[in-house]
């Protein structure tokens, strides 16, 4: 099974990344979420990771590339669910996710974008 | 002296990191270990970033390797040492390694001093003929 998930909400992508993601998924999740914003021509795409529980200095550069493709293929990108121990985390590795929209969850993640 | 002393072999797990188990043996562990000692969520978060970093380094430098992890108790704190062991190629300039934005595979550049950044010790020997032994200590606040 991938370490992600992508489900379409009608103009909008929501992808739900697990920890376990690694170098050879995300370059499947990249393949998979490129063709999926051309086909639905999605205008934004949410990131959920509520589910990790640890975000490293790879995991955060898998984030940025991906946050990056999606900006070039013109879709609005919002990352929602990072957990507060995470967030602490990230910062004492002084991590800090440039370019990227935060949301508190998904919710607000959609309230936003529609 | 401060002296620190290991605890049982219960309180010291290992696991190999592969290519084919990824870090997934290693976090599980290591995760059960925290949870039965009833780790707080923030310091159990930051020693399993510290396993992940140093599991990735592993991953990505030398292919695989091993991780250890085992309780420290020093003056009635708990503390936790973790070892990563690799046979790979070793790093060139320890020094520059453990500073910020120095990458050998122009990734973030963060991986070593944001672990200095969470922990209280890291040794990183070069192992001969060839490898690396990365040594985190880290205290936790009472």
């Amino acid at each position: 099974m991938e370490p992600f998930s992508i489900f379409s909400l009608g103009d909008i992508l929501m992808v739900s990344v697990q920890e376990e993601i690694d170098d050879s998924s995300i370059e499947r999740l990249l393949h998979s979420l490129g063709n999926q914003v051309s086909k639905n021509k999605a205008k934004a795409v949410i990131i959920d990771m509520h589910e990790v529980e640890v975000m490293d200095t790879f995991l955060a550069e898998h984030i940025e590339g991906l946050v990056s493709f999606l900006h070039m293929l013109r879709s609005r990108v919002v990352v929602a669910g990072i957990q507060v121990p995470v967030a602490l985390t990230l910062i004492d590795f002084n991590i800090r996710l440039k370019n990227v929209e935060f949301a508190l969850d998904v919710e607000q993640a959609l309230s936003r974008l529609r | 002296m401060n002296s620190i002393s290991a605890t049982t072999a219960s309180q010291r797990i290992c696991a190999a990191v592969t290519p084919a188990n990824s870090l997934s043996r290693i976090r599980t562990k290591a995760r059960a270990l925290f949870n039965s000692l009833h780790i707080r969520k923030q310091p159990a978060t930051e020693l399993l970033t510290i396993i992940n970093e140093l599991g990735g380094n592993i991953l990505r430098h030398a292919g695989r390797g091993e991780i250890c992890v085992e309780m420290l108790i020093q003056e009635g704190r708990l503390g936790f040492r973790i070892v990563a062991t690799d046979s790979g190629p070793g790093i060139a300039d320890i020094k520059k390694a453990s500073q910020p934005g120095f990458s050998e595979d122009n990734g973030l550049g963060l991986g070593l001093s944001g672990i200095t950044n969470l922990s209280d010790k890291v040794q990183i020997d070069n192992l001969l003929p060839h490898g690396t032994r990365v040594e985190v200590i880290k205290w936790l606040s009472p």
